[in-house]
């Protein structure tokens, strides 16, 4: 026996079948139907397997909190794994493959897994897969295999998303009953409302229980609600699931446009994240009912009781035909009423409740038996699931055949969203669950979701709510009156009760607290007993609520029974944290359209076509694009590199050095403002002479460096590092205006306004003569001049280590300039080089680089740099360098490094294998005019240790290298290449 | 403001402010920058428990 479809009712287009295929077998359903509901209504009972267990499982939900029924829905690109069942509404040629099992869902060999049981309970990682790394790369192969539950898609995400921003006075957060009544509220009185539901339709709990509101159909009555919201300037948004609330009333939710796995209309994006800033917010977000505890409560054809419902109801399914309920509310008997109606044998109700008499349950009782005093102990179960139940009927036990056991165990409402917006809870003692109390931010819970009952309260909770909101948000209008259900005892079944316990001699290996990640009382209990007695601890001993469902259906029930070990009630208990999102949600949504080459901004320099031109290969540097070399056909990078380093110390180069951090600063205190700023002494530098500089954090760290060239009498250019250049620009603004705002100057950020080049090189004077109007700048000296009529700037410094000259020209002129020196530079013989070239050249040199040697963690004194200190101090971080840790003995201090061969960069120094590292090889480079490899590093007690043998060694890479503590320049340290 | 730290502090001073700030739970004045927008230095006072933004100050002009 098993589910099948009802010849009538429903909320379905059956003028509209869908032909879909599950595990490649063709299956067949109608327009409205989730993947659940239409696999049920075929009599499927096998939905998945559980995680650890493999045990089979079948749907336990008709809503998002299902745990068990996971496919990967779709296919190639737009495969979704772990996709509920009971979460996506079947299209025209829908795929979906069951998880976590093989070779198939009937025949599944993980199944083995349960006689290994007593062996693998919760937390049995901890105690096992000891014995060294080899050992664990065994166990790792088994373990990657075992552990997740889906699996990725392997190609890249075929679908686009979009990214929107949305304001409103109310946004109402479901659209069932108080969500409904909220919107109407609140858009009578004249706000602007944003509704959002989860699912494909509104109406939430109106969808299961049929009812008539203000004198008509309910559904008809949501669909004027949801006219009025758009009338008065609002947003219907179904299928939208509101994922999280965040600081300041920020919501994000995530609209579906197409189901998972299905392709979007023309070029639509599959889904969209809005971000919407409300005044206020009605969380109306209902109540999600609890299962109950006894042993084969996972067995396929164990339901929650509203879900079994909505099936016959909203989906015209009828899940078994021999149906048993446990209860312990009187929602329940709704289910009963509905099964009966469906033409279904409803063989008992077992109520743990003492005696009730009420209108439901004499309905109820007049057509099947009704027990009170019940308490399940197991489900029994056969090659297709459920076959029987039995429970403890007032001491004696009781057996009844069924195919369906419909569980209520209560009902929690859904306060993540109250949670994440920082709200508090209470415990309510006759739901046995916790409703939201004082809000902190603009949040207000209605409905059931702030724990009321039946349909009249519940809407009119909500239309209270929402008018408040209208009016806190300032919208002033007449709400009306709260709107009113035809009277009916059905609308008004009590949701209130709980079921936590388990009856005496209950199986407590198979009474499943969390059903996906295959926790039971059992571990529960364990993890108590090994002294894992916080929630917190219990959480992630058991992982009990950290599967995909987050614990929607568990987390209470863990509580509870943690709480009562502990003999607490659960009103002492606290909970874990809520974190966004609420349901699953996919990266694509998250990143929008900041993907591929879009991910970050893209900043080319106004010299980028030339060196494509060239066909220059690219390196990013931070949000820039530099040319890293300019191989020649047949070159690979490293032999490019060297030869374009050659041709420099050998002739001549050419480099675009456009994108360094460039600022003007003028006034009568510009050079004093320098001196706050850089570390070395400013104010002396005469006029069209630079120097090099260097500057530091508050905490005395060195954080950049670069030149600053006195221009004329009172304003002077500064350059400091590309990758530092935002932050220079942040650190400016900072001194200028918080540490010394009374000084009188201003400063300008120039790095776009002025591109730059550098010729390098014993030619390099000779080739310049040719091009400029004027003689040649000596060393550290500033010019104006004139290039193919372009107006420049020539600086002479060097970094490469040969004579050099920077030639500066406003970046849309830049071109003329770079074509007459480029052509002049290769007439010559010399050569373009790019950054790996300048690398090289300016590690021999011993050049410290920002990123390598500037890492953030030295001093002036640990770079070689104190002797160039301002003695008058007063810059920025002078306090701080005085601290004695910064001059102690024994830092990390720069030293260069030699060898045979080829150093690694970032190789650990040691002085003999297995030796704790000393330092670490920052910069690593060869000999240009030579053999050999030379390195920069840094070393604790640095230069002292001259001329000491070490081993630079990289586990990772598999290298070890010996190498010579040397001094940290290997090429012409007096600077007589470029000295005047 | 506390962590606006003078470039004359001393070197004891420099540290405390920097290494063993205290670091309230409830209303706290900081420096922010509208760093993607206009770049302009605001003095904001905010309740580090509850994320409450109680009073900003435009710094004139931006720079």
């Amino acid at each position: 026996m098993s589910g099948r479809r009802l010849p009538k009712g429903g909320l379905l287009d059956r003028s509209r079948p869908i032909g879909f295929r599950v595990d490649g077998r063709a299956f067949q359903g109608f327009e409205g139907d989730t993947l659940a509901s239409a696999l049920l209504a075929k009599g499927v009972r096998l939905f998945g397997r559980s995680f650890k267990y493999h045990r089979p499982r079948g749907v336990l939900a008709a809503g998002v909190e299902e745990p068990n029924a996971l496919f990967g829905v779709g296919v190639a690109g737009r495969f979704e794994p772990n996709t509920r069942a009971t979460d996506v509404f079947v299209y025209e040629g829908l795929q979906a493959i069951s998880q976590n099992r093989w070779p198939s869902l009937k025949l599944d060999l993980g199944a083995v897994n349960r006689w290994f049981s007593p062996f693998i309970p919760a937390g049995f990682y901890y105690k096992t897969f000891f014995g060294g790394p080899k050992l664990w790369r065994v166990y790792e192969r088994f373990i990657r295999r075992a552990a997740g539950l889906g699996r990725p898609p392997r190609q890249a995400d075929a679908d686009a998303y979009e990214q929107r921003a949305a304001f409103c006075q109310v946004l109402v957060v479901g659209a069932g009953p108080a969500g409904l009544a909220a919107a109407h509220a609140a858009a009578r009185a004249g706000a602007r409302v944003i509704l959002v539901e989860q699912d494909a339709r509104l109406g939430g709990s109106l969808l299961t229980d049929r009812a008539k509101i203000s004198g008509r159909c309910a559904l008809e009555w949501a669909e004027e609600v949801a006219a009025l919201v758009v009338a008065g300037g609002g947003r219907v948004l179904t299928r939208t699931t509101a994922a999280g609330y965040w600081d300041h009333d920020l919501l994000t939710l995530a609209e579906r446009l197409c189901e998972p796995g299905q392709t979007p209309a023309g070029p639509a994006p599959a889904q969209r994240l809005w971000r919407v800033r409300a005044s206020r917010v009605v969380l109306a977000t209902g109540a999600i009912e609890r299962p109950l505890l006894f042993a084969g409560n996972d067995t396929p054809g164990v339901m929650l009781s509203s879900a079994v419902r909505t099936y016959v109801q909203r989906f015209a399914v009828l899940a078994g035909q021999e149906v048993a309920i446990a209860t312990c509310t009187e929602d329940a008997y709704l289910t009963a009423l509905a099964v009966l109606d469906a033409g279904a044998k409803l063989a008992v109700v077992l109520d743990s409740r003492p005696a009730v008499d009420s209108e439901l349950v004499r309905r109820v009782s007049a057509r099947a038996p009704v027990l009170f005093g019940a308490s399940v102990i197991k489900a029994e179960a056969g090659r297709r699931g459920v076959t029987g139940i039995e429970a403890v009927v007032a001491g004696a036990r009781r057996r009844f055949d069924c195919d369906l056991i419909a569980v209520s165990g209560g009902f929690t409402p859904v306060a993540h969203l109250h949670m994440q917006a920082g709200g508090g809870l209470r415990f309510e003692e006759a739901l046995g669950a916790f409703v939201p109390t004082t809000p902190r931010q603009a949040q207000k819970s209605a409905g059931a979701a702030a724990g009321c009952s039946g349909l009249a309260r519940c809407l009119e909770d909500g239309w209270t709510a929402g008018a408040a909101a209208a009016l806190r948000a300032g919208a002033d209008g007449d709400p009306g009156r709260p709107p009113r259900p035809e009277p009916e005892p059905e609308l008004e079944a009590s949701i209130a009760g709980s079921s936590y316990g388990t009856a005496e001699g209950v199986d407590l290996k198979t009474s499943f607290v969390d059903l996906q990640n295959d926790v039971t009382a059992a571990d529960v209990d364990l993890a108590w007993r090994e002294g894992y007695r916080s929630v917190e601890h219990l959480k992630r001993y058991t992982t009990l609520g950290m599967a995909t469902d987050q614990g929607k259906t568990s987390n209470l029930v863990g509580l509870a029974r943690l709480v009562a070990s502990e003999g607490l009630s659960m009103a002492q208990a606290p909970l874990t944290t809520f974190r966004p999102p609420y349901t699953p949600t996919t990266l694509g949504l998250l990143g929008g359209d900041a993907v591929g080459e879009h991910a970050a901004p893209v900043r080319l320099g106004p010299l980028h076509e030339a060196h494509r031109h060239n066909k220059a290969l690219w390196q990013p540097s931070g949000y820039w694009t530099r040319p890293r070399a300019f191989p020649r056909p047949g070159e690979s990078l490293p032999e490019a590199a060297l030869r374009e380093a050659r041709a420099v110390r050998t002739l001549a180069g050419l480099t675009d050095i456009s994108t360094l951090a460039k600022f003007e600063i003028a006034g009568p205190d510009a050079a004093n403002f320098l001196e706050c700023v850089c570390a070395t002494p400013i104010a002396r530098l005469a006029q069209g002479r630079g120097r090099y500089t260097f500057m530091l954090r508050e905490d005395g760290f060195v954080v950049d460096d670069g030149t600053v060239w006195r221009i004329d009498e009172q304003r002077y250019l500064l350059t400091s590092s590309t990758g530092g250049a935002d932050r220079m620009d942040t650190h400016l603004s900072y001194v200028r205006r918080m540490l010394a705002p009374d000084l009188k100057l201003s400063v300008a950020n120039v790095q776009e306004h002025w591109a730059a080049m550098a010729l390098a090189g014993p030619g390099a004077r000779a080739i310049l003569s040719g091009c400029l109007d004027a003689e040649p700048p000596r060393h550290m000296t500033v010019i104006a001049g004139v290039i193919a009529k372009i107006a420049v700037r020539v600086l002479a410094a060097s970094y490469s280590g040969e004579r050099a000259f920077e030639i500066y020209a406003p970046a849309h002129e830049i071109l003329p300039v770079w074509r007459t020196l480029s052509e002049a530079t290769q007439a010559a013989g010399g050569a373009l080089y790019g950054l790996e070239a300048l690398e090289l050249l300016r590690i021999e040199k011993g050049h410290v680089e920002v990123g390598a040697e500037i890492d953030g963690r030295r001093t002036p004194a640990d770079l070689g740099l104190s002797r160039m200190l301002n003695p008058r101090g007063g810059y920025l971080g002078a306090a701080c360098l005085a601290r004695p840790a910064l001059q102690a003995q024994g830092r990390q201090a720069l030293v260069g490094l030699e060898a045979k061969g080829p150093i690694p960069e970032g190789a650990m120094l040691i002085t003999h294998p297995g030796a704790a590292p000393q330092g670490h090889v920052s910069s690593a480079g060869l000999r240009l005019t030579g053999q050999g490899g030379v390195a920069l590093g840094l070393l604790a007690g640095g230069l002292a240790r001259q001329g000491e043998r070490l081993l630079a060694v990289s586990p990772t890479r598999g290298l070890k290298v010996e190498v010579t503590v040397a001094l940290p320049h290997f090429h012409d340290p007096e600077g007589a290449r470029y000295r005047d | 403001m506390e962590s606006i730290l003078p470039l004359d502090a001393s070197t004891e001073a420099a540290v405390r402010r920097l290494y063993t700030r205290e670091n309230p739970r409830g209303p706290s004045r900081e420096l922010w920058r509208h760093a993607y927008g206009c770049r302009a230095w605001l003095n904001i006072q905010r309740d580090t428990a509850t994320h409450a933004v109680l009073a900003v100050d435009l710094l004139d002009p931006p720079a």
